[in-house]
């Protein structure tokens, strides 16, 4: 029996900022739909919670084995090491992703003569240390941050008030039907379903499990929710051609002269959570590898993957715009396999074979 | 020996950490206002105002802050990245636009295209969509040389006349993601300000008495004041001002306290468009020399300003549907409302637009007549 590390609060709120870590992500289902990008993104949340039910029954199913363990009772232990292995290498996949996001954005709008690198490599260490202290209190650590960044959204808001033009959201259901499709399937793989990787981490989880999952999940997505009617409201059509919405949106902040120029608050909750997003994904990378290699200590490979990180980060995207182009076009269907299809054939299988752990 | 390790790989944190896009603030050309013309070669003239801090808030033979406290860099360019480079190595220091406020097109560039130059702006990450855009017929390097009393900086000086457009109804300020936001929608038009020199006043000052008329992104004509407000009436863009009308040979002029446009656009089952706006107007009323207004014929007196409102409107409108430019937004209504209706009637709509019906209802409500009530020329009698 694994002991109990994480408190079902801290699970919960440690998915919130996880998910909030992905608002730079907005850009990926935006130029579709341009002004009712918030469509998908409802619509991600309905579609996405059949998926939670999954996801938290694996959990309670299998309470006290991993990601990692489930696959090798339900496919047994050559076949659930490789899926395990392709799960690895998926969450390396979204590791690489949000890292690479979050440095180009500092080095396209904060500092352009930095090479992106630097912002990796900074990323990577501080995140680093952070995995090697253990999930338990990184999780902790999410409801000072929420917190912070919270109550930084809200005041955002209010500044933006007299920006907000309602008209923006008119008309809806305009576009093609196949766009919707599109951005739906981006929006349930890329930001909503990446919350597979907590999988990693109930077994060691006190609490209600499928309360904390679902808690977490509607809160993290009604977030991110808010954020992009914010953006919509205010940048309406000219969502579709800006890079990073929110930022472009806080800018516009000006009361009177006096209260502007705050848009760089909005980079410290990009950084926070962001930070969030990458420790909780890094520290699955860990404990997934070492789970598979069958040690029990995964510090000893902390730096390691995290020199592969910064590595694939570098050589990722030449530019933004490839960026974008993936992750609008190509990314979801990479991630639909981790995200959809395996979840639920490894809860088909075990309810077939009536498998549980006591 | 942990110690040693914890340093080591804290090392390149600290020398990473170092700020490689650091620049001094004494290095930095702030850049308050751009401002672009043709040239005589037909290429850009491109002028930079760059502010000089330290004579900046200091009066005159304050010992160092003696001299102006902006320099202007015109240089010639083919395209404005180009020009800005040039103008950075004019001023020796390396060009910062985080702080620009306008940009101020010529009226000969305005009719060949503004998009260009908007496209350089809004790629800048250093710029934000928030820029002014004005538009001028004097010489750009004539106009970023006159500052007030108040504005020590030409830039500064021609901003703050956009803001107060906003305060007394005297035309629409428009900033950059306004303008490409009508660029993007359905609407074809588009409103920028235009700013003169006013020689006749001493010292020579800068106005704002008319508007340029944008159809998608080029010049295509002007409008007075009082045209502009035929727009701005139906626009719901209307704060302050003053209107006058004329009954029975007197003359009354009101300050329009507050006003608010509700504008719905309908379509019938044969696709006949048509456009009603219900105005809500509330006036304080500033001139009535002869103490006309009694509780008896008030009724007229609104009526009277009603019928001065709608011949704004109207000559407005004709004006517009002559040349084809919706600057209201009715297109985006429509689209907004009904988008299956606008994708059968895109390619009518120039011809649709020409005949729209526009049913204006105004209601006017007198709120006060002033600190008195009668005039002295009737008491007299």
């Amino acid at each position: 029996m694994t002991a109990l590390k994480i408190k079902e609060r801290d699970f919960t709120i440690a998915m919130i900022c996880f998910l909030q870590g992905s608002t730079l992500f907005t850009i990926f289902f935006a130029p579709n739909l341009k002004w009712e990008a918030w469509i998908p993104a409802l619509a991600g949340i309905v579609l996405t919670l059949p998926l939670i039910w999954v996801y938290s029954a694996l959990a309670t199913t299998f309470s006290g084995k991993s990601l990692c363990g489930i696959n090798e009772i339900v496919f047994g232990k050559a076949a659930g090491k490789i899926i395990s292995c392709m799960y690895i290498f998926y969450f390396i996949e979204i590791t690489v992703l949000s890292t690479d996001n979050i440095g180009s954005f500092f080095s396209d709008y904060i500092m352009p003569e930095t090479p992106k690198a630097v912002f990796f490599i900074m990323i990577i260490v501080v995140c680093s240390f952070a995995v090697r202290s253990g999930i338990e209190n990184i999780m902790k650590m999410g409801f000072v941050l929420l917190a912070f960044v919270t109550v930084s959204v809200v005041v955002n808001i209010l500044l933006l008030a007299n920006k907000i033009n309602l008209k923006n959201f008119l008309p809806v259901f305009s576009q093609e039907f196949i766009k919707y499709v599109q951005s739906v399937h981006t929006v349930v793989t890329m930001p909503f379903g990446e919350v597979v990787v907590f999988l990693m981490f109930t077994h060691i989880t006190s609490g209600n499990i499928k309360r904390g999952y679902l808690l977490g999940f509607l809160i993290g997505a009604l977030s991110i929710l808010i954020i992009i009617i914010r953006d919509i409201s205010v940048l309406g059509v000219a969502m579709s051609i800006v890079s990073v919405p929110s930022y472009e949106a806080l800018r516009l902040i000006d009361i009177s002269n006096i209260l502007t120029r705050i848009e760089v608050l909005i980079s410290f909750n990009m950084v926070i959570m962001s930070f969030m997003k990458i420790s909780v994904l890094y520290c699955a990378i860990v404990e997934g590898i070492a789970e598979v290699a069958g040690t029990k200590d995964y510090k000893h490979q902390v730096w390691a993957m995290g020199v592969i990180i910064i590595c694939f980060a570098v050589l990722g995207f030449e530019s933004g715009y490839q960026e974008v182009e993936y992750g609008m076009s190509y990314h979801a269907f990479f991630a639909t396999p981790f995200t959809i299809i395996l979840p639920i054939a490894t809860l088909i299988t075990a309810k077939l074979r009536r498998l549980k752990t006591v | 020996m942990k110690k040693i390790k914890v340093l080591c790989s804290l090392l390149p944190v600290l020398l990473l950490g170092g700020c490689w896009s650091r620049t001094e603030i004494s290095d930095l050309s702030i850049v308050m206002g751009v401002a672009v013309e043709k040239n005589d070669k037909g290429e850009i003239g491109l002028l930079t105002q760059i502010v000089v801090p330290e004579n900046v808030g200091l009066g005159n033979g304050d010992g160092k802050g003696s001299g102006e406290s902006y320099v202007n860099i015109y240089t010639d360019c083919k395209y404005l990245a180009e020009g800005m480079v040039r103008a950075g190595n004019q001023s020796d220091k390396e060009i910062y636009l985080s702080h620009n406020l306008i940009l101020l097109i010529s009226e000969e560039m305005a009719k060949e295209g503004i998009y260009p130059q908007l496209d350089y702006i809004m790629r800048n990450n250093e710029l934000r969509l928030n820029v002014l855009l004005f538009v001028t017929e004097n010489n750009i390097r004539d106009i970023m040389d006159v500052k007030s009393e108040t504005f020590q900086i030409p830039a500064t000086y021609i901003a703050s006349l956009g803001v107060a457009l906003g305060q007394n109804s005297g035309g629409m300020n428009k900033d950059v993601l306004e303008f490409v936001t009508n660029m993007l929608e359905k609407s074809n038009g588009s409103l920028i300000p235009i700013v003169t020199i006013d020689k006749t006043s001493e010292p020579t000052s800068l106005k704002v008495t008319s508007t340029a008329v944008f159809k998608d992104d080029k010049m295509i004509g002007k409008l007075s004041a009082n045209e502009t407000r035929g727009i701005m009436w139906l626009d719901d863009h209307i704060n302050r001002g003053e209107i006058t009308t004329e009954l029975d040979g007197n003359i009354f002029s009101a300050r329009i306290n507050s006003s608010k446009t509700k504008r719905k656009i309908f379509i019938d089952k044969n696709d006949k468009v048509s456009v009603r706006a219900d105005i809500d107007t509330e006036l304080f009323i500033k001139r009535d020399i002869y103490g006309y207004i009694t509780a008896d014929n008030i009724g007229k007196v609104k009526e009277a300003f009603a019928q001065e409102i709608k011949s704004e409107i109207y000559a407005t409108l004709k004006k517009m549907r002559d040349s084809k430019t919706d600057v209201y937004g009715f297109a985006q209504d429509l689209y907004r409302t009904d988008f299956k209706a606008w994708n059968r009637l895109e390619d009518k709509w120039d011809d649709i637009f020409k005949n729209l019906y526009v049913d204006v209802n105004i209601n006017i409500s007198i709120r006060e007549t002033g600190s008195i009530d009668r005039s002295i020329l009737k008491e007299r009698e």
